[in-house]
């Protein structure tokens, strides 16, 4: 509620907004040229305003107006507010000439806003449903029903329907048929989406559609149709009579039974415009079905069926054959290019055949279609073929064949080329001959362009590396080895770089780590003292070792810890006489010269491990 | 002065053997101009069977093979000579010719896999080794400097370029598991069973790939996305197994 409130403020201000900017007036109407029978259609687009009077169309002798509805447009671009309102009008001629649509004026506030003149040209009574030869499946009652219980007033009771054109009725199995395929749509009708149509029914298969069909619109019995056209073509699968029609599904948009929730404002909002924003719709799937024509299938006749006969329907040309090289030496390569030409069922239209294969030796042949119509009923087909003179008796390309059943005269026909003379030269001349030269064998040649087609082999190399390796890189344990190395020296970094970062961010850490370090020093000092039965060095050491593990545990610093300190600490007394002994018998060497023997430092290392493991065990 | 001795007949091997293979492509190309092209064939197939498979034998190899009107042998050994040589124009249009003439349709190369063709698998390894050192060593500059940004903007656009040289290795690597149809009668089976229905004749010249084996089959993938199962003496891969 509170939303629904708050747009109708928003429409307010835009309406206001929209009020009070310029207001213009197109016009436009498409198709400009239509057949007496169809239609046009009419846009008004009032831009610049959230409402108007409804458009004065003027009378126009010959022509019949009938309003299809409205839209109104608001947009937001760039900041700025635009809008609109668009009107549809259907223009229905009742004779055939050149119409001039006049002036039409619209009342937007103060403002008269008038269109200019549109030209309307309606030609004689359109020949696509009058075709004489042709085979219509007039629109028929849709399978489904129209919606009920709708208020829509423009709602009609047939949705729509399909309808088959064919140029005749009897046809051989295999022949291509090209169709007209056309879809009927009420244009009353709200359509979600429509599905692509297909032949009901399994003796007949039809070619690819298009999912752009050709459009356009029909009044039929006074109805306007919207028609989509797929020009296509079918083909029987089986001989027989059998019944050919088409199906499609369509979507409806229809308004679901029931009027909205009520509320407040419907009383006052009660327009078709809210419709647009509060009337609920929902999908409807409805399907469609042609009325279905009976059609005879004959099978090829078996009379006269050449031997090459591919299974070619239709009426084709083939135009001359075309030869690469008139000049060849045995063994080598010569291109022949074939073109047929003409409508039917391209699909089994295969290359023309050799008459006489003898000293010759053939590729399979390769070959495209290029349609001239969007069925695929009417092109050329070009084909490219490899032939090898095998022998210098070969004097000739001879004849091609190629076969095909003509619907129209009911018979078989076979197409032949004229032979084309080959002068075949004994393979010793192979060299002389003018092939596309190897770069590596003719450094002073041109080097072919990038995209040229070749048409013959490049002559050999003449030269050749000394040796090539095969490995394979990835396949070496070698390479993934070398490929770890960096890594690793990426990893060391960073956890130097991480290390040498904690320490910077906390003070106390660095620190510890530098005293551990410290204590290492001098502990390797003093073995080294030792080893070497250097006194003096060897006390020095082993009191700095421990006044750097008592600095570091008590938090002094380790230069100025004294005897007094030891023994204000909670240790026990054990530790601390050992500590006193340590220092006493240090500062009695260090500097009062007292000689101590080689066995009496080894005696002393013990000492010196058992204080650090007792500061550290009692902290 | 015994170490000279050896060293002296080492190279005098060397020489003997790099003469013979001078000797047997020449009398290959010989015979080729004259159109003896089983000869020609022979003498080429020496050759790379002794460990001069470079791309001008087998390039030379396909040209006789082709002549003697074997275009599925042909087409592989330009695929083989293209693998070592993937710019060489010769190749290219020969391959190309052959691929026409043996009815097979060119493989539909997007513009990625034109780019990738353009360097060798082991081309693209390098490329990818030296990417991968970039990487590493502006990472470790990235972590050890205190300026961050220059290392860190180097590292990305190295981080990119390994990313581009990966993709054209994985997309060279395909060869390794594809091969050429070199059987005429060639078609792909339902089952990997010896009297298996056929679903589609394969021309002699088409490119497979291989997914897996069963038993004396083999599973493979046509450029057109056709699967069945064919022997592996229908096929060769284009880079045999080690």
């Amino acid at each position: 509620m509170k939303s629904r409130f708050l747009f109708f403020i928003f429409l307010g201000i835009v309406a206001f907004r929209l009020d009070a900017s310029d207001a213009r007036i197109t016009a436009s109407l498409e198709p400009a040229e239509i057949a007496l029978g169809q239609s046009a259609q009419l846009n008004l687009m009032v831009e610049g305003v959230s409402s108007s009077s409804p458009p004065n169309i003027p009378n126009v002798p010959g022509l019949e107006f009938r309003f299809i509805g409205q839209s109104t447009q608001i947009q937001f671009i760039n900041g700025t507010m635009t809008g609109g309102i668009t009107y549809l009008f259907q223009v229905m001629p009742v004779q055939a000439g050149d119409f001039t649509l006049p002036e039409i004026t619209v009342q937007a506030g103060a403002e008269v806003l008038k269109t200019l003149p549109l030209p309307l040209k309606v030609t004689g009574p359109s020949d696509a449903r009058s075709n004489a030869g042709a085979h219509v499946v007039a629109p028929s009652t849709p399978a489904g029903q129209a919606p009920q219980n709708t208020s829509d007033p423009d709602f009609g009771d047939q949705i729509g329907g399909i309808q088959l054109i064919l140029p005749k009725r009897d046809f051989y199995v295999g022949e291509l048929i090209p169709t007209d395929l056309k879809v009927y749509l009420n244009r009353g009708l709200e359509i979600a989406r429509v599905s692509l149509p297909m032949l009901s029914g399994n003796a007949f298969t039809i070619s690819k559609l298009g999912d752009k069909p050709e459009r356009s619109n029909e009044i039929i019995d006074g109805k306007p149709w919207h028609v989509l056209t797929w020009h296509t073509a079918v083909a029987a699968v089986k001989a027989g009579e059998h019944d050919l029609g088409a199906k499609m599904g369509c979507t409806l948009l229809v308004a679901a039974n029931g009027r909205r929730p009520m509320s407040p404002f419907d009383d006052a909002f009660d327009d078709p415009f809210f419709d647009r924003f509060f009337q609920h719709k929902e999908e409807r799937d409805v399907a469609m079905r042609s009325k279905e024509l009976r059609v005879r299938v004959l099978p090829l006749p078996s009379e006269g069926r050449p031997v090459d006969f591919s299974g070619a329907i239709g009426q084709f040309q083939l135009n001359p054959l075309f030869v690469s090289s008139k000049e060849a030496a045995s063994g080598d390569p010569v291109t022949l290019k074939t073109t047929i030409l003409g409508t039917g069922n391209f699909d089994r239209v295969e290359a023309p055949q050799l008459s006489n294969k003898q000293n010759l030796k053939t590729y399979p042949p390769s070959g495209k279609f290029e349609p001239t119509d969007e069925a695929g009923y009417a092109g050329q087909k070009g084909f490219d073929q490899i032939v090898i003179p095998l022998s210098p008796e070969v004097k000739e390309i001879p004849p091609l064949n190629f076969s095909y059943f003509d619907p129209e005269h009911k018979q078989y026909v076979t197409l032949n080329t004229q032979a084309v003379p080959l002068h075949v030269l004994p393979g010793q001349q192979n060299r002389a001959l003018p092939v596309i030269p190897s770069p590596v064998a003719d450094h002073g040649a041109p080097r072919r362009s990038k995209h040229a087609e070749p048409t013959d082999l490049v002559s050999n190399k003449l030269e050749m590396e000394r040796s090539v390796s095969h490995r394979i890189l990835a396949r070496e344990p070698w390479f993934w080895a070398a490929g770890s190395l960096p890594l690793l020296l990426t990893l060391g970094v960073a956890g130097m770089s991480w290390q040498r970062r904690r320490m910077e961010n906390n003070p106390d850490l660095a620190a510890a780590f530098l005293s551990k370090r410290a204590v290492q020093l001098q502990w390797e000092k003093m073995e080294k003292a030792r080893r070497e039965q250097k006194a003096i060095e060897f006390f020095e050491a082993a009191k700095h070792v421990v006044q750097e593990k008592l600095g570091r545990r008590t938090g002094t610093h380790s230069e100025s810890f004294t005897l007094d300190e030891v023994d204000e600490r909670s240790w026990s007394a054990d530790l601390k006489n050992q500590i006193r002994e340590l220092f006493r018998t240090a500062d009695a060497v260090l500097y009062s010269g007292q000689v101590v023997d080689a066995k009496d430092l080894e005696a002393w290392v013990p000492v010196v491990k058992n204080i650090l493991r007792g500061v550290d065990d009692e902290g | 002065m015994k170490v000279e001795v050896f060293l002296l007949s080492c190279g005098l091997c060397a020489g003997a053997m790099a003469q013979n293979a001078d000797e047997l492509f020449s009398r290959g190309n010989a015979a080729y101009s004259s159109s003896k092209y089983v000869e020609a064939i022979q003498a080429f197939q020496s050759l790379a069977s002794e460990g001069h498979a470079t791309p001008e034998v087998l390039f030379n190899l396909g040209n006789a093979q082709f002549r003697s009107g074997d275009a599925g042998h042909a087409i592989l050994q330009y695929e083989r000579a293209l693998w070592m040589s993937p710019r060489d124009p010769d190749v290219k249009a020969n391959l190309q010719f052959a691929r026409r003439a043996g009815g097979v349709e060119d493989a539909d190369e997007r513009g990625w896999q034109k780019v990738a063709r353009t360097l060798t698998l082991n081309g693209w390894m390098w490329l990818a080794l030296s990417a991968w050192v970039l990487v590493n060593l502006f990472a470790a500059l990235f972590f050890w400097s205190r300026n961050r940004r220059r290392w860190g903007f180097l590292m990305t656009v190295s981080v990119g370029l390994l990313a581009f040289c990966v993709a054209g290795a994985w997309e060279r690597s395909v060869d390794l598991k594809t091969g050429i149809v070199t059987a005429l009668d060639a078609s792909l089976k339902v089952a990997p069973i010896e009297n298996s229905p056929s679903l589609e004749p394969v021309t002699a010249g088409m490119r497979v790939r291989t997914k897996k084996s069963m038993g004396a089959f083999v599973y493979v993938e046509t450029a057109d996305g056709k699967r069945g199962w064919m022997t592996p003496a229908q096929f060769e891969l284009i880079i045999p197994p080690k």
